[in-house]
């Protein structure tokens, strides 16, 4: 190199401000272009627009989170971790004063009971509809009833629970009226998103493993089931999300308790939930109350927001490691 | 099955099949012979793969499916009272036109196989697994990542990992449909060589719309157009001095 070549280090800051003015430039005139011609203005405004529109969507849910957290995040975090412990370990007590155990483990018991219910009964059911009946009457009415399921009122499941499982079936409210409840809830959710992860997986795939000799149940086991695996257990997390914050179901087929039920079915069996003790504590006049039930809210709002991530963890996972 | 006296391993009989009311082969009469390549050629729709399929009953599948005349497989009646179609499958491996792998790692893309049909020693499993991929060709270039999803491999490398798969279970006869249509020129030629090579141990019978890779790669031919068998003889001679015009037609790209 001769020395009469400027070194690169003291050329760069100079090489970086024409290449700042160039991009000036171009701003310049490209918003000039904007006012100059109607077409690029229109197009512009519709960019806007759509700016816009994004924000009012995503709005609602950071508002929700604000005014969530600034009131119960004080409950939940004025003493460190002892308050935060103590929230969801002691159980509430004298004149409610206490934590909410009883809805935290509540709302965990009434979820795992009808997630252990619904989940299977969907699966199994998507499976059938998709990979064992041709397409026809029967398929057709499968999908056109777990659609209807769908778009049912949660207080209807909830007057269906306490009409069918509590009085006729005579379970009586509790832990498994309850949950069956939700597993109804959880059926349409799971039982469709199962359905389109399977339609997904392509003819070709089932084809090699007949082609091997393997049965239809091996094939739809080992290759089908497999391949749809994200899909299915995207929607399943979906539906727990889905039902986790669900209270006129629970209203009127799992009671209410201040303790954690000690029974599946019975008396013991009464059973307190999360947006079951939102509701009752936002309505009740007691100031303390309502902070609780914000902190109540915080928690639950957390616990959905981790299942999403974890649906998200598990399919990104599961489908690298697959597909 | 048992084992019966026959000359040929594969012989088909006056052999119709229909979709629902549509007549897709029509009388076809042929053999295939033990250890050669037999390509099956003919023009988009002519009932090639419907042919392919219906060795190996994988057209069963299909609910409007019917078919008529004698297929004997090893000197059996494959549409035969009491013939099970999970050992005929077992013993026709079958790869398709696109490569399918299944969504697991390249070991459990070829152990799947032996699996089902019941073997669960882990020392054969990984001698069958590595003997099944050198009779690929593949061994070579996934020894060191067997546990990485077979899907990640590249197009040509995921067929020919099909090719392993269909011979895990060690078929006698191989089925193959436009195995390197969707596949690049050197993907494909070396899938090509992986056939005559093949030819050695196992019946292979391929289904393709290319008449240069016929003549490269097989030994007797099968012409067929609209359903119907028009011709049936070495490929040399088919292709040389084809007997009927259509298979002219077809040689020389007049139709395809």
């Amino acid at each position: 190199m001769s020395k009469t070549e400027t070194p690169l280090d003291e050329r760069a800051p100079d090489v970086f401000q024409s290449e700042k003015r160039e991009r000036l430039k171009e701003f310049k005139s490209s918003m000039l272009n904007i006012v100059k011609s109607r077409r690029n203005f229109k197009d512009f405004l519709f960019h806007i627009i759509l700016g816009i529109g994004i924000i009012i969507i995503i709005m609602p849910f950071f508002l929700v989170l604000y005014q969530v957290a600034s009131v119960g995040f004080g409950e939940l975090f004025s003493n460190g971790f002892d308050s935060f412990s103590n929230f969801f370990l002691t159980e509430p007590g004298r004149g409610l004063m206490g934590g909410i155990r009883n809805a935290f483990f509540g709302t965990i018991f009434l979820i795992i009971l009808a997630s252990a219910v619904g989940i299977p009964l969907s699966v199994f059911g998507a499976v059938y509809i998709n990979e064992y009946t041709r397409p026809g009457r029967i398929r057709d009415m499968v999908e056109f009833t777990s659609d209807v399921l769908a778009g049912i009122p949660s207080i209807v499941f909830g007057a269906f629970g306490f009409a069918f499982l509590v009085g006729f079936l005579g379970l009586g409210m509790g832990l498994l009226s309850g949950s069956l409840t939700l597993a109804f809830m959880m059926i349409p959710t799971v039982l469709r998103t199962t359905q389109e992860a399977l339609r997904a997986v392509p003819m070709s795939l089932r084809e090699a493993s007949l082609a091997l000799g393997a049965t239809k149940w091996s094939t739809t086991w080992n290759v089908t089931m497999r391949a749809a695996f994200p899909g299915v257990i995207t929607g399943v997390l979906l539906a727990i999300g889905r039902v986790m914050g669900e209270t006129a179901p629970l209203i009127f087929t799992s009671g209410n308790s201040l303790t954690t039920p000690t029974e599946i079915v019975g008396p013991g069996s009464w059973v307190a939930s999360m947006p079951y003790t939102i509701w009752s504590y936002i309505t009740d006049p007691r100031q303390y109350l309502n902070i609780k039930a914000h902190a109540t809210a915080v928690a639950l709002m957390t616990m959905v927001l981790a299942i999403d991530i974890v649906a998200n963890i598990i399919s990104r996972k599961v489908t690298r490691r697959l597909v | 099955m048992s084992t019966q006296e026959y000359t040929n391993v594969i012989e088909v009989e006056n052999l119709s099949t229909w979709f629902g009311s549509c007549k897709i082969l029509k009388e076809i009469s042929c053999y295939f012979e033990d250890n050669s390549v037999t390509a099956i050629m003919g023009p988009s729709g002519c009932g090639k793969s419907t042919f392919l399929r219906t060795l190996n009953r994988l057209n069963d599948l299909v609910p409007s499916f019917r078919q008529k005349g004698i297929v004997r497989f090893m000197g059996e009646n494959i549409y035969g009272q009491g013939a099970s179609v999970y050992d005929l499958r077992k013993r026709i491996g079958m790869v398709f036109q696109k490569p399918n792998p299944f969504p697991m790692s390249i070991y459990d893309n070829i152990a799947y196989g032996p699996k089902l049909h019941g073997l669960n020693d882990k020392d054969e499993l990984d001698k069958l697994v590595e003997g099944s991929l050198k009779k690929a060709a593949l061994w070579d270039e996934v020894k060191d990542e067997l546990d990485k999803p077979g899907p990640n491999l590249s197009g040509g490398q995921q067929q020919r990992l099909c090719i392993a798969r269909a011979l895990s279970v060690n078929p006698p006869v191989l089925l193959m449909d436009e195995p390197v249509s969707s596949l690049d020129p050197i993907s494909a030629s070396k899938i090509e060589e992986l056939i005559t090579d093949l030819k050695k141990d196992y019946t292979i019978i391929l289904v393709t719309h290319n008449v240069q890779q016929a003549f490269r790669v097989s030994d007797q031919a099968a012409f067929l157009y609209l359903g119907e068998l028009v011709e049936f003889d070495r490929t040399k001679r088919i292709l040389e001095a084809p007997a009927d015009e259509r298979t002219e037609a077809f040689i020389t790209g007049r139709i395809g």
